[in-house]
């Protein structure tokens, strides 16, 4: 979403080009050629897609997906009018902004304190990293068993600990919770990954710069790391950001939406409605709904963040 | 340079003939039209692809059933390919539009009857059984029923289950309660027992399962929805909100005496919190049953749903799965899936089947078979879903539920059960189930050709 913003400029100053070279009658430019085959892909494989799903979400659709009347607004009336949709917008919002400055910051800590090339730190890289390794099906079996409410692990600590078991995907209060927790752990891996890469590029001589200086470690964190990743920073909030509105195979694997739609996010309603309750002009309607809340949101990241972002 | 504009503008002349193509593929008039061909493999068979969801040991089970027939004959080979739930593979099934790679036989649960319909893209078996001289008299009238809308019959039964009440026999015998009991209030009384003589175990575990509780609205007499379950015209709303309330009522009651563990919507920690004694009954359906008892290292008891005092239980409807065909087959490949659908429901299949997992036959003759009389020897409780079908009433309630938005429906009941779970009040949360599938089934309804 954000690099279409920032090539924006891009495409129109190529137009003017092409205006000038067509007054001096010149041949089609090169470029076409170079960027035909990927724009073929994209036109047909997104736009089109896209365009048919505009036009879909206007419409009352069989369950084969085929149009049958037009309908206007009224699908996108029926799910601003509908409490559980709007919980569920609730649901996205706060899942987005229980896991992702979370995942940020607990990567970006990780990958701080394991960046120095003391012996042994590879073993630490791997294990950090690792969750990348980990499929969301797989991953999701695995906390299954450690959130089970009678025989998993968790509740037999809390119990040690003399507390009273925990509903932890059962409860209301604690699901959503529960499955941010195990969002953040499948994607610290590749935000650890990307900053670790962002880190590793910084020259030692800013580092002794600091030391000149005298300055401390929060000093040199706040000062050198975090502007001269920055780039890398921005990378890794956008994906988790549009990541965690696209949220489904935990929601699937683990609460199938429940308790009470506490866990209901977005893309899982829409992929309901869909695939199966058969009603693709309302699931259309939530693709477009969530392709707004996307493109405002990123949109909004971009324009909040871009002065901080500061290439070497 | 003019070679270079010459190879741009034929780019550009391809990839605009190939959007053409593709987006002439989008649109979907063809849908209910196309024929599935025969595809031959490389040993002359005929090949049969057959779309289930069965996994784990039932699936296991289903090879066995599709390798048998497989064995029986060298004119066919049908495929067997896991699709994922029954609502996945519909809804696969739906995007392939009978194109090629998509399925012969498809199998579907209850709940996608209406849609199978809807789509027209399954065969009326009823015309299949004319043509290919299949004999359907033995077939379970209930499960017929069931599939039977307006006179034609749309799938073949094969995998029939009913939700049934498992518990375990040594802690009611323990708690003193010898005979399970068959009402809501019996079963309070006993989970008041157990609680008090055994303090390390819950008396009830419960999972939010709407299958089970659109049976047990059966069970008490009740439409799920309108139109005589839609089956007289198509339904428009729910109609289950009295027998529901007071399910809803009961398990709240349960709840708040402390007698229920609450284990969100999942069903396989429910069996695993029976199994590791954590719970001392539970509700699911009987197509688990051999698991069930296969993995408990106690004696398991299996009863018939309960019903409040004083209503008579009617019995539930033909529930679990049965087998679609594709429309527009050609003759060859109708008659393969006529001789596999005659093989699959034959009295030694159906046993055999029946015994691998908790389906029960559908066929009467199965139920003669040697092999079934000794299965149920062994395990008595594998015929109790079964009987809770058979003597089911046959009548306008029992022949079940037929609503496009059926998993829907089920879906908005779980959500208000587990919205009980969670402290709701009742009322107001069986309001909103009722509010949500009654604007999903007009949204629905207005999609319809």
């Amino acid at each position: 979403m954000n690099n279409s913003s920032v090539n924006v400029t891009a495409p129109s100053a190529v137009m003017e080009e092409e205006k000038a070279e067509q007054k001096v009658k010149k041949p089609l430019p090169l470029w076409v050629i170079y960027v035909l085959p990927s724009m073929l892909i994209f036109l047909i494989f997104v736009i089109y897609p896209f365009l048919k799903n505009i036009v879909t979400s206007a419409f009352a659709t069989s369950n084969t997906g085929s149009l049958t009347s037009f309908v206007g607004l009224s699908n996108y009336i029926d799910l601003f009018t509908d409490p559980q949709y709007l919980q569920i917008l609730k649901n996205t919002v706060i899942y987005t902004v229980l896991t992702v400055p979370l995942t940020v910051v607990i990567s970006l800590m990780l990958a701080v304190l394991s960046c120095t090339d003391r012996p042994g730190m590879g073993i630490f890289r791997t294990i950090f990293s690792s969750t990348m390794g980990i499929s969301v099906a797989a991953g999701s079996v695995f906390w299954n068993l450690l959130f089970h409410p009678t025989a998993g692990l968790l509740n037999h600590v809390v119990q040690f600990f003399g507390g009273e078991s925990i509903g932890w995907l059962t409860d209301s209060h604690y699901a959503l919770i529960s499955i941010s927790v195990v969002s953040i752990w499948m994607n610290i891996g590749f935000s650890y990954l990307v900053l670790m890469g962002g880190l590793k590029n910084i020259d030692d001589s800013h580092y002794e710069s600091v030391e000149i200086v005298g300055g401390g470690f929060f000093y040199r964190l706040r000062k050198v790391t975090i502007p001269l990743i920055s780039p890398s920073l921005f990378f890794v909030v956008t994906t988790s950001l549009i990541n965690a509105f696209q949220s489904f195979g935990l929601i699937d694997m683990l609460t199938s939406g429940g308790p009470n739609n506490s866990t209901n996010l977005m893309v899982y309603r829409l992929y309901n409605d869909a695939f199966v309750n058969f009603r693709f002009g309302s699931a259309s309607a939530q693709g477009v709904i969530l392709f707004v809340v996307i493109f405002l949101v990123s949109q909004l990241q971009t324009k909040l963040t871009e002065r901080m972002v500061t290439y070497q | 340079m003019k070679r270079r504009m010459k190879k741009a503008i034929s780019a550009l002349a391809l990839s605009t003939a190939a959007i053409l193509m593709f987006s002439g593929c989008g649109s979907q008039t063809s849908a209910a039209t196309g024929t599935s061909g025969s595809t031959q493999s490389e040993d002359g068979k005929i090949t049969i692809s057959f779309w289930h969801s069965m996994s784990g040991d039932t699936q296991t089970a289903l090879e066995k059933v599709v390798d048998g027939f497989n064995e029986s004959q060298d004119t066919y080979q049908v495929v067997a390919e896991n699709q994922g739930t029954y609502d996945e593979s519909t809804g696969k099934f739906f995007n392939m539009a009978n194109g090629s790679g998509s399925a012969q036989i498809i199998q579907i649960g209850e709940q996608n009857l209406q849609s199978m319909i809807d789509s027209g893209m399954v065969a009326s078996i009823s015309e299949l059984i004319d043509t290919y001289n299949f004999d359907d008299s033995d077939l379970l009238e209930q499960v017929v029923n069931f599939y039977t809308v307006d006179g034609q019959m749309y799938a073949m039964p094969f995998n029939c289950s009913s939700p049934v009440v498992y518990y375990n026999k040594e802690v009611f015998d323990a708690a003193g309660v010898t005979e399970f009991p068959t009402t809501f209030e019996g079963i309070m009384d006993a989970a008041q027992a157990i609680a008090e003589s055994d303090d390390s175990i819950t008396p009830v575990g419960m999972y939010a399962y709407g299958y089970a509780l659109d049976q047990m609205v059966t069970n008490m007499g009740g439409f799920t929805v309108n139109n005589d379950n839609g089956r007289s015209d198509r339904a428009t709303e729910v109609a289950y909100q009295d027998q529901m309330t007071e399910i809803f009522n009961w398990i709240k009651d349960l709840q708040d005496a402390g007698y229920l563990l609450n284990y969100g919507t999942d069903g396989t920690n429910t069996i695993s919190g029976f199994t590791q004694r954590q719970v001392a009954m539970f509700i699911s359906t009987s197509a688990s049953c051999r698991n069930v008892i296969d993995s408990s290292d106690f004696e398991v008891g299996v009863s018939a749903l309960p019903v409040p005092e004083g209503v008579e239980a009617q019995g539930v409807y033909a529930g679990g799965g049965a087998l679609c065909a594709a429309a527009g087959m050609d003759e060859e490949t109708a008659q393969g899936v006529m001789d596999f659908f005659t093989y699959a429901t034959s009295p030694e299949v159906q046993a055999q089947w029946a015994a691998d997992t908790g389906y029960f036959p559908i066929c009467n003759a199965a139920y003669e078979t040697d092999s079934m009389i000794s299965t149920y020897e062994e395990y008595p409780q594998l015929r109790v879903a079964a009987d809770q079908l058979l003597n089911s009433q046959v009548n306008e309630v029992t022949a079940g539920p037929l609503l496009s938005q059926l998993p829907q429906l089920r879906t908005d009941i779980q959500t208000a059960l587990e919205a009980v779970f969670n402290g709701e009040e009742v009322e107001a949360s069986l309001q909103q189930a009722v509010d949500s599938t009654n604007s999903a089934i007009a949204n629905a309804n207005a999609g319809v050709e």
